[in-house]
């Protein structure tokens, strides 16, 4: 089972926080670039086209900021080429603000079941601190939009420890999203990521941002407070109702295989890790002699594993035990021994039913387990 | 040549006021060197030198000059180390020569290294030529700068010199000066061998290159000599000058200046400042002056792996042929594991040794703080030397402690004397003397330890005068000083690479500020860690690190796995870098770091 990423790089106005691969750039490109990306998945399927498709990731970057159109020519093209499964769950991003009712109508026509809409927040002054470009009510109808357009798969962004946020400002933000009742609710503690505009802003003193603590008391609200309402925490940062976890997202923890098309993206097909040109016009270019590829990574079985651990360790229900050992032929608990021998008895993890999973301490400090199997 | 012809000189001033680009351009208008050879300021060949705009090792220069009467002339121009750590080796330098020029930079006025370069060449007797550089600056006043050279040294500078090294404005002149008002060498050619050492290097071909300076007598190829003071003998196999390259002659004689190599495997067998002479028929008297290079700073140097401990010692061996000042010893340290000891002239010396055994030798080292050598006398009348707090003996058993002092020359515009005075104070400073140089220039006259100059004492000088106020010292000996030594326990545990000595009435300031820093430098961990400090057995500061609540990457996609797994890797490398004490992680800078905590909160 496969899963199947397409990178739309192309932001209005690039947030303070952002370090993706993302660019404020002419919409004239918007095209020329698209028929990039279908140059690449008939290139691709030749090679990859038995690979069964279980679900479809439009990300970015900000994709509604495409017309369906284009984006069905993509969706088209995929199903064309590769063996996508008829119950595959295909999402797209959203900004609110770019997000009205007629393409929220348009965008479950061309067969997208499953909408991720960056709230990030639901107080303005977040909102504006963050560098977003929409406000809460906008956020909100965008929700309500999607919702009426029949969307019944409906994850919220939302991230903590923003710029001048207290505990009850993010319990507000919160419990205003949870009243929504989304199927899906991640929850980012905030990253200052290097050579952000947020980091220059932190470092000159304009802006402060929650410390350790508070992230750490935001986090542990947020688990408890979702989970009340009957979500269930299902990876560090991922919290879904009824059991509309992202399928997508779980090839990744589960170390599955991927491909992913567009700038910049990554992909994963057995134990080669590749990815391509990072710049939207590069790429474009890379389409006339299908050079997209550019750093190929091969794995070698320890790497696999580590992998394998540190992405599985993610998932609350933590690592199969078994499945480990019938994958590389090996015991985890042999191969690790002296490290979950440590990690069980500093209370970072532990061994249930065959499985190996974070506790609560070691969800907060998960890098501290991670550490250890690198 | 006769020594009528000979002229040896030194240039001497504070730094940046343009030493070695004057130098530069006496060698460029002699043609002792092409301008395809020129490199700007060619007397400092070191990296480190360039870089840090300072001249560590002497070097001379043999420049042939026609004169305006007609005449032909050599100048030998001997460069001297321009650091307060290093004035034994400028006091060498300048005996070896007959006069020196004073440059002083025409905006900037006397400054303290001009004093202190000054009266070693008036101790010397030298003949001094005062130059005013940087004349093309618009902030230019030659006029009051002349005045400040008369007022502060006695030296008649009406007739200074006025130079642009820069332009080459005045170039000439300072030629036509050396030559007119520097004497001539006197020496004896027929009396027995005389030669000054004022410096020497290992070269890893040809063994030592001693830098001599030739009193009475010569010296020639296949002569047997002998070192005065370490009483070490030597055949001569080559002596030569410096043009700049080694250029061999068939004998140096008395006023000459050049370079003798004798088969000398180690820098320590020829000591700066030492006399040379015949092995057969040698002189009865050295030339006087010479002094052991004393080590005044020490610090102990661990390699962050282990495993570079004899790596470590290679390199410090290497270091050595060359610099007798260096000096170490094997150490250990509960906290640090093994590693030396080293004895260094000052903190400058300290740098550059351990920058060179990073650069050149590779080496990733933790220092421990400097600390100077304590003298201690116990109960029982013996008296040790402490250069490592962890060699304190138990307080009931110490009788007297005694530390090293300098004697320091500030020299500072009035108006901050109030602020540098308190500072003085604030380091335990003896007050000595104060004097206007002009109406609103004064140098100020202190006694204080050697310990309070080392931490940040230059930095707090200039910040609180900002910038105009410039230092110089020497040492003056032991005095008797209460002192206490000062514990740090990491989660209970007594780190010893953290022990200093203190004077007892700032312990407790010291301690509360030193538990403080070491909070801010130690990150979280996994639990809560305690810092404490001590002296003896009573806990006199306390703070708690907090343990690590929240450490975990918020995102993990597709496209991030490799990018994640490399801040992975970061965070393991950083952890791998830090030293383990007990169960605490302590980054590698806390140990230089610790007592510099003190003057950054004053300032």
């Amino acid at each position: 089972m496969t899963a199947v990423y397409v990178h739309i790089p192309f932001c209005k106005q690039k947030c303070k926080y952002c370090d993706f691969n993302s660019y404020a750039a002419a919409s004239s490109l918007y095209e020329v670039y698209i028929d990039a990306l279908i140059s690449e998945i008939i290139f691709r399927s030749s090679e990859l086209r038995d690979l069964n498709v279980k679900s479809i990731y439009i990300g970015g970057g900000t994709p509604t900021l495409l017309t369906p159109f284009l984006l069905e020519k993509v969706l088209t093209s995929i199903k064309k080429h590769f063996l996508v499964a008829k119950d595959a769950e295909v999402s797209i991003e959203a900004n609110p603000e770019t997000l009205t009712a007629d393409k929220a109508v348009a965008l479950r026509q061309i067969g997208i079941n499953r909408m991720s809409i960056g709230f990030q927040s639901l107080d303005n002054d977040c909102l504006r601190a963050l560098g977003r470009k929409h406000t809460a009510k906008q956020a909100i109808n965008a929700f309500k939009v999607a919702r009426e357009a029949g969307f019944d798969n409906i994850n919220v962004d939302l991230i903590f420890g923003a710029p001048g946020q207290s505990l009850a400002g993010w319990a507000l933000t919160l419990e205003q999203a949870i009243s929504l009742e989304p199927e899906h609710v991640s929850c980012y503690g905030l990253t200052v990521e290097p050579g952000t505009r947020l980091e220059h802003e932190i470092a000159s003193g304009k802006l402060k941002v929650a410390d350790q603590d508070l992230q750490s008391d935001m986090f542990v609200y947020a688990i408890k407070s979702l989970n009340e309402s009957g979500y269930e925490h299902y990876e560090i940062s991922n919290y879904a109702k009824g059991g509309k976890q992202c399928k997508h997202n779980l090839v990744y923890w589960n170390n599955g295989d991927y491909i992913g098309f567009g700038a910049g993206a990554h992909s994963k097909i057995g134990n080669k890790r590749f990815h391509n040109v990072l710049g939207i016009e590069d790429y474009i270019n890379s389409s006339r002699d299908y050079s997209y590829t550019e750093g190929v990574l091969e794995l070698t079985m320890e790497g696999e594993m580590s992998d394998t651990i540190i992405l599985g360790l993610r998932k609350m229900e933590g690592i199969s035990l078994k499945d480990f050992e019938s994958s590389f032929g090996i015991s985890l608990l042999n191969l690790y021994a002296e490290q979950v021998k440590e990690l069980i008895s500093d209370g970072f993890v532990r061994i249930e039913n065959g499985r190996l999973k974070l506790t609560q301490k070691g969800i907060l400090l998960g890098n501290e387990v991670f550490l250890r199997f690198i | 040549m006769t020594q009528k012809h000979i002229r040896n000189f030194s240039i001497i001033a504070h730094i940046d006021h343009g030493k070695s680009t004057l130098a530069d351009r006496l060698l460029e208008a002699t043609h002792t060197i092409t301008e395809r050879e020129m490199v700007d300021q060619v007397l400092d060949s070191m990296d480190l030198e360039r870089e840090r705009g300072i001249t560590i090792k002497a070097r001379a220069v043999r420049i042939n000059y026609r004169a305006r009467d007609g005449q032909d002339y050599i100048l030998n121009l001997i460069d001297t180390p321009g650091h307060v750590d290093f004035t034994y080796e400028v006091s060498r330098s300048l005996a070896a020569c007959e006069g020196a020029l004073l440059v002083v930079d025409a905006a900037q006025g006397v400054e303290a290294q001009t004093l202190a370069n000054a009266f070693l060449a008036l101790e010397n007797n030298l003949e001094i030529i005062p130059v005013i550089n940087k004349i093309d600056l618009p902030s230019a006043d030659p006029a009051r700068v002349a005045r400040e050279i008369e007022e502060s040294l006695a030296i008649d500078a009406s007739n200074a010199l006025l130079v642009s090294a820069k332009t080459g404005e005045g170039t000439e002149e300072v030629l036509e000066a050396i030559v007119k008002q520097i004497p001539e060498p006197k020496g004896n050619k027929e009396a027995s061998l005389k030669a000054l050492i004022f410096d020497s290097l290992y070269d890893p071909y040809r063994g030592v290159i001693v830098y001599i300076r030739v009193v009475d007598g010569s010296i020639k190829k296949g002569q047997k000599i002998r070192m005065m003071a370490t009483g070490r003998v030597a055949e001569v196999e080559e002596v030569g000058v410096l043009r700049p390259d080694m250029q061999e002659v068939d004998e140096l004689s008395a006023g000459e200046v050049g370079y003798v190599i004798a088969g000398i495997k180690e820098v320590r067998d020829s000591k700066v400042g030492d006399t040379i002479t015949d092995a057969k028929d040698g002189a009865a008297e050295p030339l006087p002056g010479y002094r052991e290079a004393k080590p005044m700073v020490f610090c102990g140097l661990y390699p962050v792996d282990g495993n570079q401990y004899e790596d470590l010692r290679d390199a410090l061996s290497k270091l050595q042929l060359n610099d007798p000042a260096l000096v170490y010893e094997p150490e250990t340290s509960s906290a640090l594991g093994f590693g030396f000891r080293c004895g260094f002239l000052g903190l400058l010396h300290m740098e550059i040794i351990k920058e060179r055994l990073e650069r050149e030798y590779d080496l990733e080292l933790v220092a421990t703080s400097p600390s100077v050598a304590y003298r201690v006398t116990k109960t029982n009348g013996e008296q040790v030397i402490i250069r490592n707090p962890s060699e304190m003996p138990q307080p009931h058993i110490i009788e007297v402690m005694e530390e090293p002092f300098v004697s320091a020359v500030i020299l500072l515009p009035s108006e901050y004397v109030g602020t540098i005075m308190e500072l003085c104070q604030d380091r335990r400073g003896i007050f000595k003397n104060m004097q206007y140089l002009s109406e609103n220039r004064v140098e100020l006259q202190y006694e204080i330890p050697l310990a309070e100059i080392l931490f940040d004492f230059f930095n707090q000088l200039k910040s609180r005068t900002r910038g105009y106020a410039s230092l110089d010292y020497e040492h003056s000996g032991y005095k008797v000083t209460e002192l206490v030594k000062l514990d740090i326990l990491l989660a209970g545990n007594p780190v010893d690479a953290f022990s200093c000595i203190v004077p007892k009435d700032k312990a407790y300031r010291i301690g509360r500020d030193l538990v403080a820093k070491l909070r801010e430098i130690i990150p979280r961990q996994m639990f809560e860690v305690v810092i404490q400090a001590a002296i003896g057995s009573k806990i006199i500061a306390r703070e708690s690190i907090k343990a690590k609540r929240k450490d975990v990457l918020a995102k993990c996609y597709g496209g991030d796995v490799t990018r994640k797994r490399k801040l992975l890797e970061r965070q393991k490398e950083g952890k791998r870098r830090m030293k383990q004490i007990g169960r605490v992680e302590v980054p590698q800078e806390a140990f230089m770091q610790v007592l510099q905590v003190e003057e950054k909160k004053n300032s």
